[in-house]
């Protein structure tokens, strides 16, 4: 009783306005002072803690990577290489969004990030070259979600962190769904384009493809360093994140060239404001979380559900929806602190692996970066192509469709994300 | 005032961009040490979990000023301007509570660590000393935050916090 009271506390500070961050931490606050006998000044020393778990580090690392990739010039030599491999396709622009979101997302670990660093090049590019404003907006505030699926992946990090499981398995897992992703988005990209006749580029050649290859080359070979790097063992996915970082600011001052001295600073503060804003969240998130564990709520839940018998379909099925209604309100770091721990014992005793369900987690985080009203893919779409939220909200509307056709997928055909964990681990 | 609220925001951006950059320049370091002269620094995980203490704290302090801290408006929007600001300082007020008592606990708690005088377990360092930063970041906070609290009461926002989007699109139009 007293623990739904924490829940609908947070519900309600939540809807009242207050920040993320501090509605997980007032609730936890005033429900260890109401209904524990546990001293308040855990809760000081909790939002110190958070910074201790090592793995959690990582997310600044990869924060400030994506911050020099953006503005050093590499998302829009991304966007060169896909255009010159795939716009000859029908719908050929919209396609090369799609392939060039899955290019930036195995390199950045966020999905607005993607969005931002490729739709602010493709949205306009689209609507110059004729295509429809709402579609335009839909691919890429749908393809933008690949983000978080594709690794290196913030709230894979997470996850690992609150079931402590292997940050590099998570990453491997994620490859092939993510494919599989991109795959559905590029097939319904092209039923759209072949149906309503939408324009194709020019083909311009091997030579120009091979070109655009090597412009793009530093930013691609990113991906094997902190892939390769990760799986290789040759550093731990912290220490991938600090690699990336500088060899991304290396690629920006002295490869590319693209990035100004003088604008370092303040990208360095940019991604330090981010990485404060989401760690902060992860902080209080982490008082939540142990305020329900102090509660044994994880294994009364766990006990409760398996009373019940279901089948691990069953179960799944309840957690897609679950987290698709809390993606509504939370922020994926949030959600992923506090409902791993409840999904994950539960999911053992199934027989579900918690690398798959991880994935599974991660790919629901995706259909909620484009829900409203905390979808903030439409936020940022909405942003870069002048549109209202409810118009973008109504053009990603079709797309949700194709995401969750994929999310099935992922979530009944655990192989996708196991095959390839099992084939390196 | 205004020279407080200058000097502030100064340090709190010195402190968070040194931060980040320090603990990435330690945290790479080491790995070339490893690789290239088979050896490194057991310190500098425990510096950069430090460090990041306090980028993360003051840099939370900062975000209210600079409103980065996301939240969620479907419901207060829809209400009339004179209500939302009700509304806006009923919300700031949950904000003011829980960052002043839990600044109050991390004040005890540091007293508290300061009287045990533990050393930290690599660097050798007082205990209390990183853990200032729970204090300092949250006393940096509620100050912010009164300053939220006026620019509501003076009518120049409505909003505690901003879209993370917002910021993001802020940086487009740097590029």
């Amino acid at each position: 009783m007293a623990t739904a009271l924490l829940f609908a506390g947070l519900l309600a500070l939540l809807l009242l306005g207050v920040p993320i961050a501090i509605a997980l931490g007032l609730s936890s606050l005033l429900y260890t002072l109401l209904a524990t006998d546990d001293s308040p000044l855990i809760i000081a020393q909790k939002l110190f803690d958070t910074m201790e778990h090592t793995t959690l580090l990582a997310i600044p690392f990869f924060i400030l990577s994506a911050h020099f990739l953006t503005s050093g010039g590499v998302s829009k030599r991304l966007v060169d290489f896909a255009k010159a491999a795939v716009g000859w396709l029908p719908g050929g622009l919209a396609m090369a969004t799609v392939v060039a979101c899955m290019f930036f997302a195995a390199i950045s670990g966020s999905s607005p990030a993607t969005v931002v660093a490729i739709g602010s090049i493709m949205i306009p590019g689209m609507i110059a070259a004729g295509y429809d404003r709402r579609f335009a907006v839909g691919v890429v505030a749908t393809s933008g979600s690949l983000g978080i699926l594709i690794p290196p992946s913030i709230p894979m990090i997470v996850y690992a962190d609150a079931v402590e499981e292997s940050v590099g398995k998570l990453f491997i897992a994620g490859i092939l769904p993510g494919v599989v992703m991109g795959a559905f988005l590029l097939l319904a990209t092209w039923l759209v384009a072949v149906r309503t006749g939408m324009p194709r580029e020019p083909w311009q050649g091997w030579g120009h493809l091979a070109r655009a290859f090597v412009r793009a080359f530093w930013g691609l070979l990113l991906i094997l360093i902190v892939v390769g790097g990760i799986y290789g063992g040759v550093f731990t996915p912290t220490e991938a994140g600090a690699v990336a970082a500088v060899y991304s600011a290396f690629v920006a001052l002295f490869v590319h060239r693209d990035l100004p001295w003088k604008r370092v600073p303040t990208v360095m503060l940019e991604a330090a404001r981010m990485t404060a804003m989401l760690m902060f969240i992860i902080a209080c998130a982490m008082i939540f979380a142990y305020v329900l564990t102090e509660e044994r709520i994880p294994q009364t839940l766990a006990q409760k559900v398996l009373a019940t018998d279901p089948e691990p379909w069953q179960f799944l099925l309840m957690v897609n929806l679950i987290l698709w209604f809390a993606g509504d309100f939370m922020e994926p770091s949030a959600i992923l602190l506090i409902l791993a721990p409840l999904f994950h014992p539960i999911a053992l005793s199934l027989g579900i692996d918690p690398v798959h369900l991880g994935i599974i987690m991660t790919t629901n985080m995706e259909v909620g970066m484009i829900t409203p009203p905390v979808g903030l893919n439409l936020y940022v779409a909405a942003g870069l192509s002048g549109m209202s939220l409810g118009a973008v909200t109504r053009a990603a509307l079709p797309w949700m469709g194709v995401l969750v056709a994929a999310l099935l997928v992922i979530t009944y055909v655990p192989w996708l994300s196991l095959w390839l964990v099992s084939l390196l681990y | 005032m205004e020279r407080l609220d200058r000097l502030l925001e100064f340090f709190e951006k010195l402190v968070i961009t040194l931060g980040l950059g320090a603990a990435t320049g330690l945290i790479f370091a080491n790995v070339v040490a490893r690789y290239f002269f088979d050896t490194g620094f057991s310190w500098v995980l425990e510096t950069v979990e430090y460090l990041f203490a306090w980028v993360v704290l003051i840099g939370a302090a900062h975000g209210f000023r600079a409103g980065i801290h996301l939240g969620v408006d479907l419901l207060v929007e829809r209400f009339p301007p004179h209500i939302q600001k009700r509304l806006a300082l009923l919300a700031l007020g949950c904000c003011l509570l829980f960052v002043g008592l839990v600044w109050w606990y991390s004040v005890e708690y540091t007293v508290r660590i300061y009287q045990w005088g533990d050393l930290t377990l690599d660097l050798q360092i007082p205990q209390w000393i990183p853990y200032l930063a729970i204090p300092v970041g949250l006393g940096l906070m509620f100050i912010r935050l009164l300053q939220v609290g006026w620019s509501i009461l003076t009518g120049k926002t409505l909003r505690i916090h901003a879209h993370e989007g917002a910021r993001l699109l802020e940086d487009v139009e740097d590029i």
